[in-house]
């Protein structure tokens, strides 16, 4: 057909182009991104193409071959990537990948070696791009660089979903729960009386523990047998039992047993082969606590709403105290279902500020009415509803002085009962801030116009102590009481910051300090020495850059939320930022808040205190790999603020 | 050059300039048949002619494009048509489809080749019936600038059938081979299009020769050569 169609001006084209891109160009504009990138682009780029071929079962690139340094496109045949364990290829992490398709993305942009080995399951050709020249288009293009980075943010979805997975198998619900072992389920010092007791005493303690079940040991802790409320109703209650009768007389005797090493599902076994609801867990004949049925199948049902209502319901400090480690099981079962992060942070803030009004409430109950109306702020990250596990009090009181009321004279009546509040915070599992950021400080209880004084003096001289403390206070949020004032508090802020560049650019300065710790040579910069060598600080070198960076745009552009998500969002939104920008940060920030929180969760585990400080060489592979790629997309959000800010 | 081929070469006299050109095209040195397979250059060239006659049809269009170190450069690559004033009857336009109009608003010949030696430098050349390419070109470059091409020339129609014995392709042309590996030409029958194609023949062949354990210019050379003797003719004439 060439051969008739083919006319005099249709010939007259080759007689100029001494480079003739044209077959190369018209192959890459029926694929994306390519098909939509502008045309110089794409004469940039496939003048800078080379064609290699790969026979039939050829390796194209492989994590040994050092840093990735080609970015290839298929241009026909078909190549398969392999993702390796330790133990060679995994079979299911294989897929194809045919023509007009790339290969590798995140590996270049990281300047790593690939993690995948890419084999062609035909003959195949690839063009084939240098990292230079990749590069050079990624700053030329932006549509190629939004490919690259939407790719980067499937990687991430991966990842999620990954993690996710694992934590399924590992965490303590559900079926798979049932590989963990006993000693992991133990909620609570057994409550436990010795064979003599009078039955009515066993009673009234278990009703004063409030638990359904009472083991009777002897002197030496050995466990003789167990009582329970069931017991209770067939055995006392309908036969006429005196209750001065010694329990032993009504227990069950030799009580189930098994060692805290026991995985959970031979606890199950043993419940469904006996009939029996309670196992005692027992170390060298002494016991260590019961596990009932309903631990190893109820984590399910501890409802969120059961949770609230409990908290709103609760009478005291004390119950308060133990309903807060009731929150950390729902965290555990959410993130174990999937809950994204930012609902896990959002849930975590939840209960915090229920059990924050539940604590205010039963103070003022018990202190009377306070001396003037006040609001109670949460600063830093419960103002920014984004709290995880380990959470220092960061708050405050913005109150109105009666008429006829000195400020002063408020604040002097205010501070002994913000003082209360922040002791029964602390007994509550929020331990006292360290930088007395708190309500019962006198610098922190404050009418609006000290506030906006205080506030004021901030923006105005901007010194690195005045940056430190605008970026806790002004991601600030009324958590009890009014919200009105709050509420002007923030319209003013937003207002008289938007207006300072001065403000705004020491802000930037300081939000570029915490460099994200990537290294040149090595995979991450560790810390050397100091209290946890070898390790990163997720939060100071991870989470901050982006909470920083956000807070700086919200603050630039007027953005009102507090929530470093929804800045982001809203930043993309008003156009501040791309939407594939703002969509890889906000998984970038996830994902580095979910390795903070799975950090926490082992640390609890284990007893340890919580810190954010984790050892890469410990991480899984897709986490390293991940987590690297997170810290380039803080590094990218702080070469924005740079530019945006000249520094 | 020995001074018997001095003494009858055809004296042109050419604009200093481009006698200039011609002097530093000669004084580059010429490639190594000793240099490896997965660093060596080499130029991929197809002609498109009036006719199959290489001492009467004329070089209407000359298309190359390079391979280097395994790798065909999209980016470096060179087409050139050739000025002619009047068309011949004999002319094939259906085929090579460059007509009359095309051929008057193509180069002059002298620059048109001139261009072409500069992008093929002293490398290797690759053509599928390379015979049938050398010959159209040697004698428009004697004619045009009084030069002829001394780089070896690599005839993929012999070296094919040495490497591919299992294809059976022994006396076939380009489009069995394409056919064959499932290439496609962009557009059969434009010098540069088939060129592109030629090349990914080549790198194939070339993959192959790698695993065969041929890895210098030389043994390659030689295993087309060695087919050549062995298959005379190679197969059916240029296209």
């Amino acid at each position: 057909m060439e051969l008739s169609l083919r006319s005099d001006n249709s010939s007259s084209e080759p007689a100029v182009a001494r480079n003739a891109l044209t077959p190369v160009i018209e192959f890459l504009l029926r694929h994306a991104p390519f098909d939509r990138m502008a045309r110089s682009h794409l004469e940039f780029l496939a003048a800078r193409l080379q064609l290699g071929f790969h026979a039939k079962d050829d390796v194209i690139t492989e994590p040994a071959r050092g840093a990735a340094d080609r970015f290839y496109i298929i241009k026909q045949g078909r190549v398969r990537g392999e993702t390796m364990d330790e133990t060679g290829p995994a079979e299911d992490g294989a897929w194809e990948l045919v023509a007009g398709e790339c290969f590798p993305i995140g590996a270049l942009l990281a300047r790593r070696p690939v993690h995948t080995l890419h084999r062609a399951v035909a003959d195949t050709f690839c063009f084939e791009l240098g990292r230079e020249d990749f590069d050079e288009l990624l700053a030329l293009s932006p549509v190629f660089h939004d490919f690259c980075a939407r790719r980067l943010a499937n990687l991430l979805d991966q990842a999620l979903a990954g993690v996710q997975a694992s934590l399924a198998t590992q965490a303590s619900s559900g079926e798979t729960s049932l590989a963990a072992p006993l000693s992991s389920l133990i909620r609570r010092e057994p409550v436990a009386c010795l064979a003599h007791t009078p039955i009515g005493d066993a009673l009234r303690t278990m009703n004063a523990e409030r638990v359904g079940s009472i083991v009777i040991v002897d002197a030496e802790r050995k466990p003789l047998g167990l009582f329970t409320l069931h017991d209770l109703l067939g055995r006392v209650a309908t036969s006429g039992v005196s209750l001065e009768l010694p329990i032993e007389q009504v227990m069950t005797q030799r009580p189930l047993s098994l060692p805290p090493q026991a995985p959970a599902h031979e606890a199950a076994a043993l419940m469904a082969r006996m009939g029996f609801g309670h196992v005692c867990v027992v170390e060298n004949e002494r016991l260590l606590g019961v596990v009932s049925e309903r631990d190893l199948f109820s984590l399910q049902r501890i409802g969120l709403v059961q949770l609230t209502r409990a908290i709103g319901g609760a009478p005291d400090i004390a119950t308060l105290a133990r309903l807060g480690r009731d929150i950390h099981r729902v965290v555990d079962q959410m993130l174990v279902q999937g809950a994204s992060v930012a609902q896990l942070m959002q849930i975590i803030t939840l209960f915090n500020d229920h059990i924050a009004r539940r604590v205010i409430a039963l103070c003022l109950a018990e202190a009377g009415a306070p001396p003037a109306p006040f609001t109670w702020l949460s600063f830093g990250s419960e103002g920014r509803q984004e709290q995880t596990l380990k959470t220092d009090q960061d708050n405050g009181i913005l109150f109105v002085a009666p008429a006829g009321k000195s400020v002063d004279a408020v604040r002097a009546e205010l501070l002994p009962i913000a003082q209360r509040i922040n002791q029964a915070l602390a007994d509550c599992g929020f331990p006292l801030c360290q930088g007395n950021i708190m309500a019962g400080h006198p610098a922190c209880c404050l009418s609006l116009d000290e506030w906006k004084v205080r506030f004021r003096g901030w923006i105005e001289h901007g010194a690195p102590e005045h940056l430190l403390k605008a970026s806790i206070f002004f991601d600030f949020r009324p958590i009890y009481g009014e919200r009105a004032p709050a509420e002007a508090l923030q319209a003013w802020v937003l207002e008289r910051v938007a207006g300072n560049a001065t403000f705004l650019r020491q802000m930037a300065e300081n939000a570029l300090h915490n460099r994200p710790p990537l290294g040149l040579v090595r995979d991450f910069v560790v810390a050397s020495g100091g209290e946890h060598p070898d390790t990163i600080d997720l939060k100071l070198n991870g989470a901050v850059p982006f909470v920083d960076g956000a807070r700086l745009l919200a603050l630039a552009h007027g953005i009102a939320e507090t929530g470093t998500l929804a800045r982001l969002r809203a930043a993309a939104g008003r156009g501040v930022l791309r939407e594939a920008e703002a969509g890889a940060w906000c998984d970038a920030y996830s994902f580095i808040q979910l390795l903070r929180m799975r950090a926490h969760r082992g640390q609890l585990s284990q007893g340890l205190a919580l810190d954010n400080h984790v050892d890469p060489d410990r991480l899984n592979e897709l986490d390293r790999r991940i987590l690297k790629e997170a810290f380039r997309q803080a590094r990218k959000l702080q070469t924005r603020l740079a530019l945006d800010y000249q520094l | 050059m020995s001074w018997l081929a001095r003494l009858f070469r055809p004296q042109i006299e050419l604009p200093p300039a481009l006698a200039e050109r011609v002097r530093a095209w000669r004084e580059q040195p010429a490639a190594s048949e000793k240099a490896e397979l997965s660093q060596a250059r080499f130029i991929v060239v197809d002609v498109e002619t009036s006719g199959l006659d290489t001492r009467r049809d004329r070089l209407l269009s000359v298309g190359a494009c390079a391979v280097e170190a395994l790798r065909l450069r999209a980016g470096e690559n060179y087409a050139t048509i050739l000025r002619r004033d009047e068309t011949n009857e004999r002319d094939n336009i259906l085929i090579h489809g460059i007509g009359p109009q095309a051929q008057a608003a193509g180069e002059v010949p002298e620059e048109s080749l001139m261009g072409f030696l500069e992008f093929a430098g002293r490398h290797p050349l690759v053509a599928f019936h390379a015979s049938f390419d050398q010959a159209m070109l040697d004698r428009a470059l004697r004619a045009a600038l009084g030069v002829r091409l001394p780089s070896p020339w690599l005839d993929l129609a012999h070296l094919g059938p040495a490497l591919f014995p299992e294809a059976r392709l022994a006396h076939a042309g380009l489009d069995d081979w394409l056919d064959h590996f499932g290439l496609r030409a962009h557009a059969r029958h434009r010098a540069l299009d088939d060129a592109f194609a030629t090349a990914e023949l080549f790198l194939i062949l070339l993959t192959r020769a790698r695993a065969r354990g041929l890895t210098s210019v030389g043994a390659l050379l030689a295993a087309g050569e060695q087919q050549a003797r062995l298959v005379p003719g190679g197969g059916a004439g240029g296209a």
